[in-house]
């Protein structure tokens, strides 16, 4: 009996041994387990008792101060800190509330290399519940606080260099209206200062053809009726000169316009001037565009009269008038059948004052283009044509349908 | 006959003023003409004063108004005449070659009467001075000169 309960002892204590023995391998396990976990930790971890000794630490740690594990366990952790008070600060508050989110210090390493880092701490408790030190938990902001400066950094040169680039506006917006003004000035001279002797040139010719008429040969009365000519053409291109000068420095009133009512207002009075004439106009449906009325009226009444008095020698003149959409932009186009142009001197045709067919043949100063070109231009779009001589032209012009410009 | 009454010409340009006289004669109203040739005459001849001093007072039917002239400009002149209660009442009519909107601007907000470019034209020019002498000197009635 006894020696059976015995061997029951033995089995017994044979048993308790061998699950004694498993629970210390498993506990090993365990430990085994968390200590890698702890040191795989790329984050420095500490623990601190409650007189802020250090009384473990990971490999972090090690990394993070320089310092091997053995000198670094026993040691007061706010030595490890660029500001000890701070971390002292942090340590305390965290036995206080039992825990700090997000404190931040710098880590001086053996190196003096600063690493900046946030803190996470909680307190850790004994059975009893007792707090006898603190886990913590640091983040290496060394990177986000150098990109953080980097992007300052950046950022205080982009604002010096937009300051700049804003300065540099001002200063061009200045020299502008200096230039404006410069600009007015001169239409004003232009406009008093030029047109007086011209009056006075047609006053003393007038003057000098009416009392003297039967006194002069008819050599002078010829040269007189010259220099009237001269002075009344001279009088047209000031005001052409004047009116373009004008188209750049007006305002702007920019508008949402039908199209079709401009051009329609513009085909009656050219119309009314030309009954004579037999015209078949091929007009296509046209769209709303932005822009400044009086200017885009302007630049219609150049372009169709331009077509009617280039077709004038034709039997039958057929203008077509016609619009396409490209994306982005309406391309406006003048199609005539006159007398056209070789296409060498294209580039001449919207200039000032230039012209490509002799004055006695067909009237004009050449602005009318001119003051197309700069229209067009002022409504950020195009001119352009195409012409082959006898065979006609077409007049091109874009504008944008974005209202940015 | 219609009693003529004098119109003040400030020109300073001397052609202007001769082919002005010009236009004027050949519609018969020189001879009430008065020319001074800038701004600071022009007030001078209004208030009677420096060599003006013994002319028999009395404001003229019309001033007729250059523009741009040395010293003292027509704005400035038409300004003084609005600003002063003797002269006020005086039409103005400004004759000259600047179509600036800033001065037809300007000399509306100061009371111009009227504002006349001069055609170059000479044809036009003696209408149109036609026009302004027969329509402010002798059809227009004007008001009692207040007491000073």
């Amino acid at each position: 009996m006894k020696k059976g309960n015995k061997s029951e002892d033995t089995t017994l204590h044979q048993k308790t041994e061998v699950t004694l023995q498993d629970s210390e391998e498993n506990l090993r396990n365990a430990y085994h387990y968390t200590r890698s976990l702890i040191e795989a930790s790329l984050d420095p971890l500490v623990t601190i008792n409650a007189e802020g000794k250090i009384t473990d630490v990971n490999l972090a740690t090690e990394k993070a101060t320089g310092f091997p594990r053995n000198t670094l366990i026993g040691t007061d952790f706010s030595d490890y800190f660029t500001e000890p008070e701070k971390a002292r600060i942090g340590f305390q508050k965290t036995f206080e509330n039992g825990s700090v989110i997000d404190y931040p210090l710098s880590i001086r390493h053996t190196s003096n290399k600063i690493i900046d880092v946030v803190y996470n701490a909680n307190v850790y408790r004994n059975e009893q519940g007792k707090v006898i030190g603190v886990f913590a938990a640091a983040r290496d902001i060394t990177e986000r606080n150098r990109v953080r400066e980097k992007r300052t950094s950046e950022l205080i040169i982009a604002n010096k260099e937009l300051a700049f680039q804003n300065e540099e506006k001002q200063k061009l917006t200045d020299e502008l209206i200096l230039a404006n003004k410069e600009l007015e000035t001169f239409s004003y001279s232009v406009s008093h200062d030029l047109r007086a002797p011209l009056r006075h040139i047609n006053g003393y010719v007038d003057l000098l053809l009416s009392r003297f008429y039967d006194s002069l040969p008819e050599k002078g009365r010829h040269y007189l009726d010259n220099i009237a000519d001269s002075s009344r053409k001279m009088g047209t291109l000031i005001d052409d000169l004047l009116q373009f000068s004008r188209i750049g420095r007006q305002e702007k009133r920019l508008v949402d316009l039908d199209m079709n009512i401009i051009v329609h207002e513009v085909l009656v009075s050219i119309k009314q001037d030309n009954q004579e004439r037999n015209i078949e106009w091929r007009i296509a449906r046209l769209p709303q565009v932005y822009g400044d009325k009086a200017l885009l009226h302007l630049v219609w009444t150049n372009l169709l009269s331009n077509a009617v008095k280039f077709t004038r020698a034709r039997e039958k003149t057929i203008i077509e008038i016609n619009v396409l959409d490209e994306n982005d932009a309406f391309i406006f186009s003048i199609h005539d059948n006159g007398v056209g142009f070789d296409m060498q001197y294209a580039q001449k045709l919207f200039g000032v004052f230039q012209r490509l067919h002799p004055t006695d043949e067909f009237e004009g100063t050449g602005i009318g283009l001119a003051n197309v070109h700069h229209i067009i231009l002022r409504h950020g779009g195009r001119t352009w044509a195409e012409a082959e001589p006898d065979k006609g032209a077409t007049f091109y012009f874009s504008l944008p349908k974005n209202k940015e410009y | 006959m219609v009693e003529l009454r004098t119109i003040l010409l400030a020109e300073d340009n001397p052609k202007d003023v001769e082919l002005t006289l010009e236009a004027m004669s050949e519609n018969n109203l020189a001879n009430h003409i008065f020319v001074v040739k800038d701004g600071v005459e022009a007030m001078e001849f209004l208030h009677c004063e420096g060599k003006y001093e013994l002319r028999k007072t009395g404001n003229p039917a019309l001033v007729l108004l250059d523009i741009k002239m040395p010293r003292m400009d027509g704005i400035e002149v038409l300004r003084n005449i609005r600003s002063d209660a003797a002269l006020k009442r005086i039409p103005v009519v400004v004759l000259t070659s600047s179509r600036e909107e800033n001065d037809l601007i300007n000399t509306y907000e100061l009371g111009v009467n009227a504002y006349v470019l001069k055609p170059v034209d000479f044809k036009q020019f003696v209408e149109a001075v036609k026009q302004i002498g027969s329509f402010w000197a002798v059809l227009n009635e004007i008001p009692p000169e207040r007491n000073q």
